[in-house]
């Protein structure tokens, strides 16, 4: 049995992003115009421009109509991303709008930062950048009990690195939060771990990244040192915590041994990392790809299950299943 | 060329006084004793087998592990635990320099038995500097046969 995951409109989709509506009624909305796509297939139209911005009554007929978002221009938002950067904070503490939609503009608007500071040859700026985000994340999901299903439907499906690493912090606070940890500090730190740990793909060739076809063993080999690359680039950061690095190191280990790059058992995994490796895979089962259909979360959750004490902790598993 | 066999003792006392040692397992052993050919390893720096013990120097303790390579630019060795990459330790072979090593690779094999991959932490050795190392090493499964 699967759940089909709608196509949406994201950064990288089609130049539009997608917002949810409330936060076009928000005091922090940015000057933009918005648009709306009359059918799935068709080039979105002019509904306000950003000066006159959606009145009342366009907010309320959308309502009516079951619209929960509006799109606005990439490169326009871009623009003025510096702005929105800046009300980030007030944004997601702004109880106006549902969580879930302040999770998709946190997540929009952190994008364009994510990918300009995951280029930087220096990696500070996009720990930085983790670590506020994170911090952000951890707060939005946990105070606001934002619904796993919601937050599944809200968020974006594509390969774009930081629509990934925001899905998985977001997820990794929820299934931390399911398994117990109430510790508000604990959960934040998870979230930053979360953001960073795919931090050594930077260093791998685009090339086999994206590469559609089969790996080869020395492509396998390059791609398997990203963890490495990764504990590397951060263990001598003191801000980074053990826990942390260890999301970044161990988060493809299994925990039969059978993972990479130790082969480490379960009782040298870090709880966090195991953690990590469940709602990693969860995410980019999710994900849409150029090459296969999109898999929508009841599927993905069967093929997890598959890995139940093999590939996953068990107890782990168990609970990120719970919450669907 | 490099048709010889290169021994690793580590100091009796050290290896008395070791708070842990590798145990690697016996198949293990046989595969690292293996000579590749210069056409057989892809590596910039051929690496020699190197079968023997050694002492790790690390966080304090003395632990026993034994090697299973030697190459200019680090050595390979069994360490009873998991190594982390970047982690700065230090080697002592019998009868040639302390080997100040950063690691690089760690996998395990076995419980009790890593095979971790290090770097010299300073620079590669120099062709005369490796001649050395092989002839000290060497010298000693000399002395070994004795």
């Amino acid at each position: 049995m699967s759940t089909t995951v709608q196509p949406q409109e994201t950064a990288s989709a089609d130049g539009y992003v997608r917002l949810p509506l409330a936060f076009f009624c928000s005091p922090h909305r940015p000057r933009l115009n918005i648009y709306q796509r009359v059918s799935v297939e068709s080039k979105p139209v002019l509904l306000a421009s950003r000066n006159s911005g959606l009145s009342d009554s366009q907010v309320v007929d959308l309502q009516k109509r079951g619209q929960k978002s509006a799109l606005v221009l990439r490169s326009e938002m871009e623009a003025v991303s510096e702005e929105m950067l800046e009300s980030l904070e007030c944004i997601v503490a702004d109880d106006s709008i549902p969580a879930e939609g302040r999770f998709l503009v946190l997540q929009s608007v952190i994008g364009l930062e994510i990918t300009r500071t995951l280029r930087s040859k220096d990696s500070s700026r996009f720990v930085a950048v983790s670590q506020d985000v994170g911090g952000m994340i951890a707060n939005l999901v946990t105070r606001q009990h934002v619904s796993p299903q919601k937050l599944f439907d809200v968020a974006a499906h594509d390969t774009a690195t930081f629509v990934h690493i925001t899905n998985v912090a977001a997820y990794a606070v929820l299934l931390a939060e399911q398994l117990g940890i109430s510790d508000k500090h604990e959960r934040q730190q998870i979230a930053v771990g979360a953001m960073l740990h795919d931090i050594g793909k930077r260093s791998i060739p685009k090339s086999i990244l994206q590469k559609v076809g089969k790996l080869d063993a020395a492509e396998r080999e390059v791609i398997e040192s990203h963890p490495k690359l990764g504990y590397v680039e951060l263990c001598k950061d003191p801000n980074i915590s053990h826990g942390q690095l260890m999301m970044v190191y161990q988060h493809h280990e299994w925990i039969n041994g059978g993972g990479y790059p130790v082969g480490v058992l379960a009782d040298e995994i870090h709880p966090w990392a195991k953690l990590l490796a469940v709602v990693d895979v969860f995410d980019a089962l999710t994900a849409n790809r150029p090459y296969r259909e999109s898999i929508g979360r009841l599927e993905a959750i069967e093929i997890l299950a598959t890995g139940t004490g093999t590939q996953f902790d068990t107890q782990v598993l168990k609970c990120w299943i719970s919450i669907f | 060329m490099l048709d010889f066999n290169l021994l690793a003792t580590a100091p009796d006392r050290l290896w008395d006084a070791a708070t842990v040692v590798a145990t690697v397992p016996e198949a293990e052993t046989t595969a690292s004793s293996a000579r590749l050919t210069q056409s057989e390893d892809p590596r910039k720096h051929r690496r020699i087998p190197l079968e023997g013990r050694a002492i790790l120097v690390h966080e304090n303790q003395i632990i026993g592990v034994y090697t299973c390579n030697l190459s200019a630019a680090g050595v390979g060795f069994f360490c009873p635990f998991q190594l982390f990459p970047a982690t700065e330790t230090q080697l002592i072979i019998d009868g040639i320099d302390l080997m100040k090593i950063t690691v690089e690779t760690c996998r395990r094999l076995s419980k009790n038995c890593y095979k971790c991959g290090a770097i010299f932490s300073e620079r590669s050795k120099s062709p005369g500097e490796l001649r050395d190392i092989f002839s000290r090493l060497r010298k000693s499964t000399d002395e070994g046969d004795k």
